[in-house]
C-alpha cells in the first residue's frame, strides 16, 4: 500500500505483532525472580533500551527470559529527538541492534531533548513549539524511522515551563508531526495531568482535543507535588508512587474515547514489591475491560477472569 | 531499504536548525550554571521568571547523574557515607557531563577525579577502589563467552602446549594497587562491611588480582602479583611459554597452582594452539 | 627477562593444574544455571528528580559541602595511615560497634 503510508502507519506496521490492548509494567531487574517464578498474567513489559546497550551479561539474559514469555516495548530516553543536533547515529544503530535482537512490539521515544554541545544532560528537556523546531523534530523522526524501518510512537512530555516563543499548541505540534512523519503517539495521561496543572490548562479538554486515533500506547504513573515561586501548584513527574485518583479518572475518560489501548504502569523510583505494581496494572486492566469492544474483547476477558 | 519505501525523508533547513541551536544552547548553558538567570523565553508566573520551575530541570540533571554515580560506585559511597558521597559526586557531575546517553558508560574518569579531590586526600585508596568498581561495571556488561576448563589445555600435545596462546574472557579486568582494594571491595559484598573492613590487614598492604564474569556474576579474586604479570603477557598475545618467562623461577615452581586458580575463576575463554605468527 | 622457560616446565605445570582441578570444574558446571548473580539496576529512566529544592540546584553549595563534611562511612573502621589516625578515632565513638 505505497500511497497510504502517510496516513495510518501504525496499522500498517507489517510483520511485527502490535502490543496487546492490555496492561503492562516497566520491567525492573529486582522483580526478575518473581516474574520468572510466578509468570504473572500481564499483557507486556517495557524497558529503556539504553539500559541494554551493554554487550552481554545479566541484563540481556533477563530481558531474553522476559521476552520469551511476554511482548516487549522499547521506550527510548536518549535519542534527543527534539534537540537541534542531528541524531547520534551510533546511538541509533545500537537501538536498531536491540530491535533486531528482541523484536519489540512497540518502539517509542519522547518529544524532548537532552544534548548540550557534545554532551548529554540526561533529562527530558522541553522545547518551544515553532515552525523551526517542528522541522527539526520531523527530520529526526524520519531519520529514526528510516534506520529502524518501522514507525515509532512519540510521547507527550511532562513540562514545568512554557516558552513565550511557542506558536503552536502542544496538540497542534504533535498532530503536525504525525501528519508529516507517519509516526504514532504515546499518550502519557499522567504527563497530561502534570503539564495541564502546571500550566493551568484543562486536562480533560486536552484529552478531548488530542489526536486519539494515532495513540498506540498509554502511560500512567505517580507524581510528586510542589509549589513554584509564586506559590502555584507545581507537579513533578517523579514515577515514585501510585497513580492518583484524578489521573485514573482521566485515564478512564481516555479509554472511553479510544477503546482499549496498551497501557503501562511506570514506577522508577522507590520501586515497590512486585505485587503492588501488579495491583496498579490490574486496576488499569479492569478499566480496559469496562470499555472493551470489538476485537479486543477476548484479551480483556482473560484479564477479567484473572481479576475475579 | 525495501521495495515499498516510506515517504521521502524531510531535512530541516539550516535556518530552522540555527534558530533552535542558539536557543537550545541558551537553555542548556543556564541549566548547567545554577547562578545564571532563567533563559529569557521561559514563561513567567505573575510577571516573574519562574526560577523554581526552571530549577526542576537543573535538579533532574544533577540528581539523575548523581544517582547513576552512586549506582556505579556503591563501595566508594559506602566508604565515605552517602551524606559525603552526594556532594562529591555532584562536584564530579558538574565538571563531567556524559558523552553518551547510555548511563552504564558514564563515570569512567571518577578515579582520576578522586585523585585530585582534596577532601578525600587522606583516603589514599579511594581512587583505586573506584577503579575496581569501574572494572566491575565493565565486566558486568562485557560480551558473553563460555569459559573453558583446564582439560582443554592438558589435552594439547607437548609441542602445541609450547606455542599455545590464550583467548582471555572478555569480562576479565586485571588490577594492581598499592592498597588492599580488592579486600575492601570484597568486604562490601558482605552483610556487615564495617566488620569485614576491620579485618583488613592495613591500608598500606598492596594487592593484585582480577575481576571476571564467567556467566552472570562478577567475582573479584586476589592473586600474587606474578599471576597478574603472567595474565598481562597472555592478554598481550604472548604464548604460554613466553608469559611464563616474566615470572621468577620460584613463582614458576607454583605455576601449576596458578593455572588451576585462573581456570577455576573462568577467565580463559579459548585456546589458540596453532598461530601463524609463532 | 633473560631466562627462557623450558617447554618441560610448562608441560609439568599444566599437568599439575589439571590434577589439582579434578572435580572442581564439575561443581561450576552444576552451579551455572542457578547462579544469576547480583542484579544491577538500569541507570537510564524517564522519571523526574525529587523536586525543586533538592540538591543540584546549587553546585557551589555542593562543592562547599564536600569541603566541610568529613567522610564517615565504612572507611572509618579501617586504620588510616599516619597523621589522620587521631581525627578518625574521634569519629569512631559515634559509630555503633560491630
Amino acid at each position: 500500500m505505497p500511497h497510504s503510508r502517510n496516513k495510518s502507519p501504525i496499522e500498517n506496521a507489517g510483520k511485527t505483532t502490535p502490543l496487546p490492548a492490555r496492561a503492562g509494567v516497566g520491567f525492573k531487574p529486582e522483580h526478575f525472580d518473581i516474574i520468572v517464578s510466578d509468570q504473572p498474567d500481564l499483557g507486556w513489559f517495557e524497558v529503556h533500551p539504553e539500559n541494554y546497550m551493554g554487550a552481554g551479561g545479566l541484563p540481556h539474559h533477563q530481558l531474553n527470559r522476559i521476552r520469551e514469555r511476554y511482548p516487549l516495548s522499547l521506550h527510548g530516553v536518549g535519542l534527543s529527538i527534539g534537540g537541534p543536533r542531528d541524531l547520534d547515529t551510533h546511538h541509533l544503530n545500537r537501538f536498531k541492534k536491540l530491535i533486531d535482537r528482541y523484536s519489540p512490539a512497540s518502539i517509542s521515544e519522547h518529544l524532548a531533548w537532552s544534548t548540550h554541545d557534545d554532551g548529554h544532560l540526561n533529562d527530558l528537556l522541553p522545547l518551544p513549539y515553532t515552525r523551526e523546531t517542528l522541522d527539526v523534530v520531523v527530520a529526526h523522526i524520519d531519520h529514526a524511522q528510516a534506520i529502524f524501518n518501522r514507525p515509532i510512537l512519540l510521547e507527550n512530555p511532562a513540562t514545568y515551563v512554557v516558552f513565550e516563543t511557542s506558536t503552536y499548541s502542544e496538540i497542534d505540534f504533535l498532530s503536525e508531526i504525525v501528519a508529516r512523519t507517519g509516526c504514532g503517539l504515546l499518550l502519557d495521561v499522567n504527563n497530561v495531568y502534570v503539564s495541564c496543572t502546571n500550566h493551568k490548562r484543562d486536562a480533560a479538554a486536552y484529552i478531548e482535543a488530542f489526536p486519539l486515533q494515532h495513540v498506540g500506547e498509554i502511560h500512567l504513573a505517580g507524581h510528586a507535588e510542589d509549589h513554584d515561586d509564586a506559590g502555584e501548584r507545581l507537579l513533578i513527574d517523579s514515577h515514585d508512587r501510585r497513580v492518583i485518583e484524578e489521573v485514573w479518572a482521566l485515564y478512564a475518560k481516555t479509554i472511553s474515547l479510544t477503546g482499549p489501548k496498551p497501557t503501562l504502569i511506570e514506577w522508577d523510583e522507590d520501586i515497590p514489591e512486585f505485587p503492588v505494581l501488579l495491583n496498579e496494572a490490574r486496576r488499569a486492566g479492569s478499566i480496559l475491560f469496562d470499555h472493551q469492544d470489538g476485537d479486543d474483547s477476548r484479551q480483556n476477558l482473560a484479564m477479567s477472569e484473572q481479576l475475579s | 531499504m525495501n521495495n515499498d519505501p516510506p515517504k521521502e525523508m524531510e531535512h530541516a533547513d539550516t535556518d530552522a536548525i540555527a534558530w533552535w541551536t542558539d536557543r537550545a544552547r541558551l537553555f542548556s548553558t543556564a541549566l548547567r550554571a545554577p547562578e545564571e538567570a532563567v533563559p529569557p523565553e521561559i514563561g513567567k508566573t505573575n510577571n516573574q521568571p519562574s526560577l523554581k520551575r526552571f530549577n526542576v530541570y537543573r535538579n533532574n540533571v544533577a540528581s539523575s547523574l548523581r544517582s547513576a554515580m552512586a549506582a556505579t560506585y556503591p563501595v566508594v559511597e559506602a566508604l565515605v557515607g552517602a551524606e559525603f558521597f552526594a556532594p562529591m559526586a555532584q562536584a564530579y557531575v558538574a565538571d563531567n557531563i556524559p558523552s553518551s546517553p547510555v548511563l552504564l558508560e558514564y563515570g569512567e574518569s571518577f578515579a582520576e577525579f578522586l585523585e585530585r579531590f582534596e577532601p578525600v586526600r587522606q583516603l589514599g585508596y579511594l581512587p583505586d577502589v573506584a577503579r575496581v568498581e569501574w572494572a566491575f561495571n565493565e565486566s558486568f556488561h562485557a560480551k558473553d563467552a563460555e569459559p573453558i576448563t583446564i582439560k582443554a589445555l592438558s589435552a594439547l600435545d607437548p609441542q602445541a602446549l609450547e606455542y599455545v596462546r590464550f583467548a582471555l574472557h572478555p569480562s576479565l579486568r586485571l588490577t594492581r594497587s598499592s592498597w588492599p582494594v580488592l579486600s575492601i571491595w570484597q568486604a562490601h559484598q558482605q552483610d556487615d562491611p564495617a566488620a569485614h573492613m576491620e579485618k583488613i590487614a592495613g591500608p598500606r598492604q598492596g594487592e593484585a588480582g582480577f575481576v571476571v564474569r564467567p556467566k552472570f556474576e562478577v567475582t573479584a579474586t586476589i592473586v600474587p602479583v606474578a599471576a597478574v604479570d603472567f595474565l598481562t603477557e597472555l592478554s598481550n598475545g604472548k604464548t604460554l611459554t613466553q608469559a611464563a618467562d616474566v615470572i621468577t623461577e620460584a613463582e614458576q615452581a607454583d605455576m601449576g597452582a596458578m593455572l588451576a586458580t585462573l581456570f577455576e575463576a573462568g577467565l580463559v575463554a579459548g585456546l589458540m594452539p596453532l598461530d601463524n605468527n609463532t | 627477562m633473560s631466562k627462557t622457560t623450558s617447554a618441560l616446565l610448562v608441560a609439568t605445570a599444566v599437568a599439575t593444574a589439571a590434577a589439582m582441578s579434578i572435580g572442581v570444574t564439575d561443581v561450576r558446571a552444576a552451579d551455572k544455571e542457578k547462579c544469576y548473580g547480583v542484579s544491577v539496576a538500569g541507570k537510564n529512566d524517564c522519571k523526574a528528580g525529587a523536586g525543586t529544592t533538592c540538591a543540584g540546584t546549587s553546585t557551589v553549595d555542593y562543592q562547599g559541602n564536600a569541603w566541610t563534611l568529613v567522610p564517615k562511612g565504612t572507611c572509618v573502621t579501617m586504620e588510616l595511615p599516619e597523621d589522620r589516625k587521631g581525627s578518625l578515632a574521634e569519629l569512631d565513638r559515634d559509630l555503633p560497634k560491630a
